[in-house]
């Protein structure tokens, strides 16, 4: 049985609707990601789970119970709050045994409880502080082990790394995934960045206008991507149209060649023209244009280049190449033959 | 060298832009000709009356011509805190402040609690504006009208005639009533200020963590907004501390503001003393009111 099942869940805003009939399955211990835009209904669907707002449409299973209509206070889910929620009037300590308080656990075992989650969230010994007092990432920490201590089924999670900086934000991925390897609780995690939908998921739902576009691994999100949308927003589109075909190939995928070198048996080949280059460091990333029509990105590892050289390749006629197991369809039907 | 080149240049500009330059390079200048006329203001007219006043408590008058002797005198400080009736009057008038302060509380929270958190943006902005109005009106017009809604001919007996009640509205709890009126906007407001400044957020996580409504309020809004509830205790108890002209006009009992009134004419030095005490209960209701934090709600 799934932790969480949503079905046809529908909300709308006056003319606006934020959620589209979207339909979801999230297994017991899942790391689930729910990845979009900002106005893609991420939040919102997320917020329905929780409780925070009811849906007009369908419905919500937490183990197979229907809470669709039950506020938050008897849903057994708890949430980190994007801008963390702490109780400014309470220590770190009394923030996080709030929950327990609530739930009349005595007060020995609840310090006991709280304690442990603050060593969990490495914030032992902070517990007589205020909120106002710990920097945002430590915050972060004290709204995680907040919601964590009540145990609940399901964690969610809305944007939590959103306000950090990028080093800490990084930091903090790989620490709430061992965490959530730790205490086996199911995860439905909402975010825009790709990158950490990406490093963190078990699963991915992209979310675009409402609507669910794609769910699965991140290696298959990232590598056969559904829709246009969704290899655009998860990396660069890419698109070009072939044969009747319209496809999209990761940039990291393609091989730049000279124009008169030996093309690689099998492999998709095609000339064009380097229209910018960008040094980025540890790679480039080079804009062609496709002598048959179309642009492409491609990414290619600075191994021994410099960053003189490779700025040298712009307005460069070369060969594009790829392997043809690498294109991922999109649409078969549109898309013009050249 | 560069400076004078510079001041070659500002010599070409208007003088409005070499006189902001001048300001500009010297910022201590600047501060104190912003701040000259509100620190005189201040210091001299305000401080200094104050000073005046309470260095003319030991002071004596003559009793026949009430012209002020200066001579350093304790017997109108001693008369203030010996003769009990001016000790009763004192009592009478802090608790009174305080039975308005806590009537103003009861009846301003739900208020602005429904104002910060329920209404619709249109309702509440028609709320803030209806909770002002009464401040646009004079105090006097105010205080009589209430005299009239109070008298035995008035609003409240016409209602109360049909069940065979009366009211006595010339009383300490018709001032009550006046006073609850006149100084609820400035209770409303400061609430309504701290309730809209608790994030949505807040009660969601309390929610969230399964606390009931009742529990989230007890728990995390009223701690959060008890201090603005202060802030606005403060004016609503110091105002009905000073006051003499409602109970003047309603109350046949004599407060802290009717005795200084009636003595300043005749015995200035008296009056003075005697208004040392709401200075003192103001003192000690601020330091404690800082103690709740109040003054960060306001």
């Amino acid at each position: 049985m799934p932790d969480v099942r949503v079905s046809g869940l529908t909300k709308r805003y006056g003319e606006v609707v934020a959620v589209d009939a979207i339909d979801l399955e999230i297994a017991p211990g899942e790391f689930f990601t729910m990845l979009g835009p900002s106005g893609s209904g991420k939040t919102t669907t997320l917020r329905m789970i929780a409780g925070f707002e009811i849906p007009d449409e369908g419905t919500i299973e937490l183990a197979g119970e229907d809470v669709s209509r039950l506020p938050p206070y008897d849903r057994p889910v708890n949430t980190v709050f994007q801008d963390y929620a702490l109780f400014p009037h309470m220590t770190v300590q009394q923030n996080v045994e709030y929950g327990l308080m609530v739930k009349r656990v005595p007060k020995g075992e609840r310090r006991k409880r709280a304690e442990e989650a603050l060593e969990m969230v490495r914030l032992a010994g902070y517990g007589e502080r205020k909120p106002s007092q710990l920097s945002g990432g430590q915050r972060q920490r004290v709204a995680l082990a907040r919601a964590i201590v009540n145990r609940p089924r399901v964690l969610l999670l809305d944007e939590p790394l959103g306000a950090l900086d990028l080093k800490l934000r990084q930091q903090m991925q790989v620490e709430l995934k061992s965490i959530q390897r730790e205490v086996g609780i199911t995860f439905v995690y909402v975010t825009h960045d790709q990158e950490e939908a990406l490093t963190m998921s078990d699963r991915i739902a992209v979310f675009n206008q409402g609507r669910v576009e794609q769910v699965g691994p991140p290696a298959a999100v990232y590598e056969h991507p559904q829709s246009e949308f969704i290899a655009g927003f998860v990396g660069v589109s890419n698109v070009i149209a072939r044969d009747g075909r319209r496809y999209t190939v990761r940039p990291e995928k393609i091989r730049l060649v000279e124009n008169g070198s030996e093309p690689e048996p099998g492999w998709h080949v095609e000339p064009g023209v380097v229209q910018d280059v960008q040094y980025v460091g540890a790679f480039t990333r080079y804009h062609v244009a496709l002598d048959r029509g179309g642009e492409l990105q491609v990414l290619a590892q600075n191994l021994a280049e410099g960053s003189s050289q490779v700025l040298e390749a712009k307005g460069r006629r070369l060969r594009v190449q790829w392997r043809p197991e690498q294109e991922s369809v999109i649409d078969e039907s549109e898309g013009g033959s050249e | 060298m560069t400076s004078v080149s510079i001041d070659e240049a500002s010599l070409r500009q208007s003088p409005g832009r070499r006189l902001s330059t001048f300001f500009y390079r010297h910022p201590r200048l600047r501060l104190w000709t912003l701040l000259a006329l509100p620190v005189l203001w201040l210091g001299v007219v305000y401080i200094g009356s104050l000073l005046v006043l309470l260095l003319s408590a030991f002071w004596t008058a003559d009793p026949f011509t009430a012209k002020l002797v200066h001579e350093f005198t304790l017997d109108n400080l001693r008369r203030v805190f010996e003769t009990p009736v001016y000790r009763d009057v004192a009592f009478r008038t802090i608790r009174m402040a305080a039975l308005v302060t806590l009537a103003c509380a009861v009846l301003a929270f739900p208020l602005a609690y429904y104002m910060a958190r329920i209404a619709s943006p249109r309702v509440r902005n028609l709320l803030v504006v209806a909770v002002l109005m009464p401040l646009w009106g004079s105090y006097l017009v105010k205080a009589y009208a209430w005299r009239t809604i109070l008298s035995g001919e008035g609003a409240i007996n016409w209602a109360l005639g049909p069940f065979g009640v009366s009211f006595n509205g010339y009383s300490n709890t018709g001032l009550w009533l006046v006073f609850t009126y006149l100084w609820l906007p400035f209770m409303v407001l400061p609430i309504y200020a701290g309730l809209e400044r608790i994030p949505q957020s807040l009660l969601e996580a309390s929610a969230d963590l399964g606390a009931r409504s009742m529990r989230t309020f007890f728990r995390v809004t009223l701690p959060l907004v008890f201090p603005a509830v202060v802030a606005g205790s403060i004016f609503t108890f110091s105002l009905t501390l000073g006051d003499y002209i409602a109970p003047t006009l309603i109350s046949s009992d004599q407060f802290i503001g009717t005795v200084i009134y009636r003595e300043y004419g005749t015995a200035l030095p008296f009056a003075a003393a005697y208004a040392m005490v709401p200075i003192v209960v103001i003192v000690a209701y601020l330091l404690v009111a800082r103690k709740l934090k109040a003054f960060e709600s306001l």
